[in-house]
């Protein structure tokens, strides 16, 4: 599934570009309420991911990749349970460091993915392609 | 010797971590399409509110979205030409977290 960007995500990317707007580094955080991204949303509209284990990843300007081909990436992401308990995840989405703003989302396909064992884990591997 | 009314030993069950996978096909896009359709897109489909989660050549994947919540309650693939765009109030307030104007400019009529 590709990647959803808000409005507000391509207000922000569009200002980043013409240097109206600094731009920051990035949070991939998961969420646990069942959204499907729509271009109305903003960071608000996502409930971030508690499970034990869990915490956000900071994705540094300066560890992504040589953008090649219109694609950027960045190393796959894993977020590991390291508690036994029971929590939805449906989809990761991402934030401006200081902002909040938010600028892209993302629901998995045949979710939700339950997080109930310790070493329960998902995978995310951040990549932009423009086209 | 072995004994058929013996009680059987409880079976320990071990419970393997799993593992989901997001495999990276993102991509900032929206389908180069003549008409309006667009992934992330509000529309109303059989009198609900409902997103437009993925394009096809003439139809699409809709989510209908609980009013209250904002939340998806059901994944359904129609006819492109079952949709509309919706209004303004038809999208869930919990959603509609872009003002008129905005909306307005996306083709959210009133």
């Amino acid at each position: 599934m590709a990647i959803s960007v808000p409005d507000v995500g391509e207000n922000l990317i569009l200002e980043m570009i013409v240097n109206k707007t600094a731009a920051q580094n990035l949070v991939l955080k998961l969420y646990s309420n069942n959204i499907t991204p729509a271009e109305s949303d903003t960071a608000g509209t996502y409930t971030e991911s508690t499970f034990t284990g869990y915490s956000a990843a900071t994705l540094t300007g300066a560890s992504w990749g040589a953008a090649s081909g219109g694609s950027i990436a960045y190393a796959q992401q894993t977020f590991t349970c390291s508690g036994a308990g029971s929590e939805n995840c449906y989809g990761y989405f991402v934030i401006q460091t200081t902002s909040g703003t938010l600028v892209y989302s993302e629901r998995g396909t045949g979710v939700p993915f339950v997080i109930t064992t310790v070493g329960d884990n998902v995978k995310v591997t951040p990549t932009i392609t423009a086209s | 010797m072995w004994n058929p009314f013996k009680k059987k030993e409880p079976e320990v069950i071990f419970v393997a971590p799993t593992s989901y996978e997001f495999v990276p096909e993102g991509a900032i896009k929206k389908p180069k399409r003549d008409d309006n359709w667009r992934q992330g897109m509000w529309v109303v489909c059989d009198m609900t509110p409902a997103i437009l989660h993925k394009l096809y050549e003439y139809s699409g994947e809709v989510h209908y979205v609980d009013p209250e919540t904002g939340q998806t309650v059901m994944e359904k693939i129609v006819a492109l030409n079952e949709l509309r765009q919706a209004t303004w109030s038809e999208i869930p307030s919990v959603r509609r977290q872009f003002d008129r104007e905005v909306a307005r400019g996306l083709g959210y009529g009133d």
